[in-house]
């Protein structure tokens, strides 16, 4: 009886045995690999010209019918032409304010959105900066 | 572009309707205050360094009164008040993130005018409201006017701006340009009479001291440097010198792009070749950029108190991508390691993976020399025994503090002689300092 022949098993030799598919080295393979897309992002849906664009906090009640509550954060850009009708951020005699834009002809009017408060017309000699366009508001719901 | 050498100096001849702007924002620290505080308009105002020192900025009501640039503050004390002066304590970080504003109108601006270049090769951020631009253009100074329009209507700051055709002569330009009205000064082609107007040491890059030393040897106006002999100026004087020289013949020797630096900040910046993705390899350029401007820093004896990093994918991108973020630094730096640690966390809050970047640069701002650090009196022991040997203006500035609320800060309060820096409210970086409007 020939003895038997003992091979021992070093280190380089391989044991082979079915695996389950490939683990890919950068993780797990997925079929939306190719279709990778970033979460939804506030910014690309508010925001237009970042680089124009500004958050201002409003406190007072004259622009309440406007759904633009005390507290509330504006989103303001200032790239955006001032039509008629616009809510706009505007300096006047020095002083922000948040009001409805009404150009009507040659008459320049600031609307406030709340009975209680004073139209403001602009009259001759009087300063008035458009200092930005409201895009949006931005409130907890209540 | 295309440039031939000669020696160590590359030379190009702008083409016909090529062009290069100087971008310079008027009196910048105050016009970024002015943009969110109206009341501040029209008057005397200055912005001061840290803690308070010395007089960075100054709107035109300001000089008018004979306020010059960095004076000590205190020295004014008695002007401020006579004239109901308003001094304000610096906030970088609203002046850096409105500087980012004004430089994304520009980049906005030249892709929408040209298609065949990178719109980031085409623009150089020199300063934090400085940049150069290089545009072809048949009508350039239609494109700066609409461009310096843009940039008021968009970010509220007002620039003056220089074209010409190479970069030492846009700089001249946009000093003239400062005065004038409409705010632009195109200079098609450099006459003998318009280099006449100018002192040696009026051109951009000519120090006192090469100042001196030309006028010594009979250069005194911009004209002398043009017509000098070129081989002998460079016997006698470095190579940047020659530079000018040439740039004043309108023969280009600066390439948008490279290293800069001057009082106000030193940046350093390069495009990639090939676009990069990867972090890691960002972060290893970043590193270079930094570890370059740092030693510049050394060189210079300079102190940074603020670094930026900024990051950009290409224009033509279908999402175009520029972030710019900064650091203050509670103790002004000018240490490789300190600086590279501070840039990674940067590059940290700005950088998006799978995104391939075209550009990426660090700014140091708000410099300060070695004296200028020794006034930090309240940052640490260290600095306060350096300050022991400080001399006895220091300890005025401080019975100043102490004897009555010299500075107005925006916010109206008085400030006791302890608590320095009553910054602006950072209106576009904390949300609990936006703009408040009473409706």
């Amino acid at each position: 009886m020939r003895p038997v022949e003992m091979i021992p098993i070093g280190s380089h030799s391989e044991i082979k045995t079915p695996m389950a598919e490939a683990l890919v080295a950068a993780g797990f393979p997925s079929p939306a690999e190719d279709y990778i897309e970033y979460r939804l992002d506030l910014n690309e849906l508010l925001i237009d010209h970042p680089a124009s664009t500004f958050f201002v906090k409003v406190q007072g009640q004259s622009m309440q019918e406007a759904n633009i509550h005390s507290g509330d954060i504006l989103i303001v850009d200032r790239s955006i032409e001032a039509k008629d009708g616009k809510i706009v951020i505007a300096v006047v005699g020095g002083e922000f304010t948040v009001k409805r834009l009404r150009i009507q002809g040659n008459r320049t009017i600031l609307l406030p959105e709340n009975p209680a408060y004073p139209t403001l017309e602009i009259r001759a000699g009087m300063e008035l900066e458009i200092w930005g366009v409201v895009t949006y508001v931005i409130h907890p719901a209540r | 572009m295309s440039f031939t050498q000669q020696g160590n100096l590359k030379q190009h001849s702008p083409k016909k309707d090529q062009w290069v702007l100087l971008v310079d924002c008027n009196q910048f620290f105050v016009s970024c205050e002015q943009v969110f505080n109206p009341k501040l308009r029209k008057k005397p105002v200055v912005v001061l360094s840290n803690h308070d020192g010395c007089i960075v900025a100054r709107s035109k009501e300001a000089k008018a009164l004979g306020i010059p640039m960095g004076a000590a503050a205190f020295e004014w004390e008695e002007v401020f008040k006579k004239h109901g002066v308003i001094a304000l304590s610096p906030n970088h970080t609203l002046y850096s993130d409105m500087s980012s504003r004004v430089m994304q109108c520009m980049l906005d601006e030249i892709g929408a005018f040209s298609e065949e270049m990178d719109p980031v090769d085409r623009l150089e951020i020199y300063s934090v409201d400085e940049a150069f631009l290089d545009i072809v253009d048949t009508d350039p100074l239609r494109f700066a006017k609409h461009l310096r329009a843009k940039i008021q209507r968009w970010t509220g700051i007002l620039v003056s701006i220089g074209i010409a055709k190479t970069k030492t002569l846009a700089k001249l330009c946009s000093e003239i340009a400062k005065d004038l009205s409409e705010g632009v000064f195109f200079l098609p082609s450099c006459s003998d009479s318009f280099l006449k107007e100018f002192s040696a040491i009026d051109i951009w890059g000519i120090g006192k001291k090469t100042a001196e030393k030309l006028s010594s040897l009979g250069i005194k106006t911009a004209l002398d440097l043009k017509n000098a002999n070129e081989l002998w100026i460079r016997r006698h004087f470095s190579v940047f010198v020659v530079r000018t020289l040439y740039e004043l013949q309108e023969i280009s020797c600066m390439p948008i792009e490279e290293v800069r630096q001057c009082r106000k900040s030193i940046l350093c910046s390069r495009s990639f070749g090939a676009k990069v993705e990867q972090y890691s390899d960002l972060k290893e350029a970043l590193s270079c950029h930094i570890a370059s401007a740092a030693e510049t820093l050394r060189e210079e004896g300079l102190f940074t108190h603020c670094i930026e990093v900024f990051l950009m994918t290409s224009r033509f991108d279908r999402n175009p991508y520029y972030r710019q973020e900064a650091l203050r630094l509670a103790t002004p730096t000018q240490s490789s390691f300190e600086l590279i640690e501070k840039g990674g966390l940067l590059l940290d809050r700005i950088y998006l993976p799978s995104l391939f970047y075209k550009k990426i640069g660090v700014v140091f701002t708000d410099l300060c020399s070695h004296e200028g650090r020794q006034l930090d009196l309240f940052t640490s022991e260290k600095t306060a025994k350096q300050h022991e040997k400080a001399c006895k203006v220091l300890d005025q500035i401080n019975q100043r503090f102490g004897k009555n609320a010299l500075f107005i800060g925006s916010q109206g309060t008085s400030r006791s002689w302890k608590r320095e820096n009553h910054p602006s409210p950072s209106y576009t970086t904390c949300w609990d300092d936006l703009l408040k409007i009473q409706i």
